[in-house]
């Protein structure tokens, strides 16, 4: 079987305290370029570093090593990750809070720029971040799936095709017709994930959705995804959940403190998992 | 075999590929266009009543104090007509410019999540402001046509006009955007200059009335060609060829700069919202 994402050496690098990046006001900028004129280097660097604080504590959410190499008041949140995916493969991502997950996600979903390395991936990649992403609230069921399935990149007839697959899926009969404002979080969730997992793409990431929905949703939201792994396409998960990455992912990846522990068959998932907590 | 996307850190991704990409995404202009339309008037009484009230009741009070009260000269137009040809156009304007340069702040939810090309929901905007402008457009008409004056030019012109006036407004939009992301400055100084803008332009006064040092203005400020030339062509005048050329190149060439600099900006966005 061929590749399907390929990642090599990616790093992201965040800045500590209130930007994430270069964020300075105007003021700032003005501030700067006056010292300047007048000869006097700008004090920002020593400015923006907290002051360091000694804690003891069994899991701090940055380490001591995400510090290094890295210019004054940043770190690194992803540090030389590399792997591959290959097509139709079910892999999970686990890590603790800060390990780096959200922001590989972020990368390979192109929302932000990687700080040094590359990745390629073929065909469409979808995210399912986060439930609901880009729907509002004030329009009905239908009118979302057709401005979600838009907004990852679907043709309005690749829409026409699936909607009623989507709709059938979510079993929310005729609620299909209310503003989702009246929806519970349940009913919320069952369209989102019924949207992205009818979505034409290659690649499907998916962070924690299963979390939520009633049991009986859940066990279908499985089955999906099993379907959709055999049917050739390639499945990021992200979670917490030993259990469900175990049932689902045929090979699991680790990451602690932005750096990639251990990269091995989910059925090895034991030790993988003592590794990463 | 399905393409392959490369992602290199430090490397631009080619223009070439920013445009296709913008092309295939086109679809989602539109669907933003109608969630933009829907939403609007939802739990609306008057629902689509909305876009003929708001410019008739600017007009009827600019009519009321400008026209009744102060007896502003009007090119000899009816006040009412006017007022409408410049208001109609303002509105789309503002709404265009405004809420394009408020874009990425308003979508910070679903840019920090999801991949596509931003520049989409500025065209949605633009599509939005243009129905609106159509129906104020389609009121002129009407009232020019019961004050007996509806010259076939004043039809005729009016694609151009719009196209001058949109791309006005989105390269402008276009091109604050990402300062209006990174810099909350923008937010502060925008709705002040735009004040002054709303009276550099020839909007509640005829351009004629303004002294002849500063014509040269009112030639290179594309609003200002759009609304005089409604209204010479209300007033049976030909085309004024000259400042119709600027308008049409200065508010392309900055449409071009202000998308491309948007799309180089994009990237680097969601580390700043």
């Amino acid at each position: 079987m061929s590749w399907s994402i390929d990642v090599e050496g990616l790093s992201k690098r965040y800045r500590l305290g209130r930007g994430h990046q270069r964020i300075e006001s105007l003021y700032e900028r003005i501030g700067a370029a006056a010292s300047r004129l007048v000869g006097r280097r700008a004090p920002r660097a020593e400015a923006t570093m907290p002051p360091h604080v000694e804690i003891q504590s069994e899991h701090l959410v940055l380490a001591e090593s995400q510090f290094r190499d890295a210019p004054p008041g940043e770190f690194w949140a992803l540090r030389d990750v590399t792997f591959s995916v290959k097509q139709g493969e079910r892999i999970g991502i686990i890590g603790r809070n800060g390990s780096g997950k959200s922001t590989l996600l972020k990368i390979l979903s192109r929302v932000t720029d990687p700080t040094e390395g590359q990745f390629r991936y073929r065909g469409r990649l979808v995210s399912l971040l986060e439930i609901g992403t880009g729907f509002h609230p004030d329009l009905t069921g239908r009118e979302n799936i057709f401005l979600n399935a838009q907004i990852t990149g679907m043709s309005t007839r690749e829409i026409k095709d699936i909607v009623d697959e989507v709709i059938e899926f979510s079993e929310l009969g005729r609620q299909i017709d209310t503003p989702i404002k009246r929806y519970s979080s349940g009913m919320y969730m069952r369209l989102a994930f019924s949207v992205a997992s009818h979505v034409r793409s290659e690649i499907l990431i998916v962070d924690e959705v299963l979390a939520v929905g009633d049991a009986g949703f859940q066990k279908k939201c499985q089955t999906k995804m099993l379907e959709l792994g055999n049917s050739g396409r390639t499945l990021l998960f992200v979670s917490h959940d030993m259990t469900a990455v175990r049932r689902l992912c045929s090979k699991a990846i680790t990451l602690s403190h932005g750096v990639l522990t251990a990269c091995a068959d989910a059925g090895t998932l034991d030790s993988v998992s003592e590794m990463a907590t | 075999m399905s393409e392959i996307t490369v992602v290199v850190a430090g490397r631009r991704p080619p223009l070439a590929l920013l445009l296709r990409e913008l092309w295939s995404y086109r679809g989602l202009a539109w669907a933003f266009f109608v969630r933009d339309l829907k939403v609007k008037y939802f739990q609306t009484l008057l629902g689509p009543l909305w876009v003929l009230m708001t410019p008739l009741i600017t007009v009827g009070v600019m009519t009321f104090v400008f026209g009744l009260m102060v007896r502003i000269p009007s090119d000899g137009l009816p006040y009412l007509l006017f007022y409408l040809v410049a208001i109609v156009p303002w509105h789309a304007f503002l709404t265009t410019f405004s809420m394009t340069m408020a874009s990425l702040e308003a979508h910070a939810g679903l840019i920090s999540k999801i991949y596509f090309p931003r520049l989409v929901i500025g065209l949605g905007y633009a599509l939005n402001a243009i129905v609106d402008f159509l129906v104020g457009f389609g009121v002129a008409v009407i009232v020019a046509a019961l004050y007996g004056v509806l010259p076939f030019g004043f039809l005729l012109i009016m694609p151009v006009l719009l196209y001058v006036q949109v791309a006005w407004a989105l390269g402008l939009g276009f091109l604050l955007a990402p300062l209006n992301a990174q810099y909350r400055d923008v937010k502060h100084v925008v709705p002040l200059l735009l004040q002054l803008y709303y009276f550099a332009s020839p909007i509640l006064y005829p351009a004629s009335l303004a002294p002849s040092w500063v014509q040269w203005l009112y030639t290179l400020n594309p609003l200002a060609v759009v609304v005089t030339e409604y209204r010479s062509q209300l007033n049976g005048e030909g085309l004024h060829l000259l400042p119709l050329a600027y308008a049409v190149v200065i508010s392309t060439v900055l449409l071009v700069r202000g998308a491309t600099a948007f799309m180089r900006a994009e990237r680097r966005m969601v580390d700043v919202l």
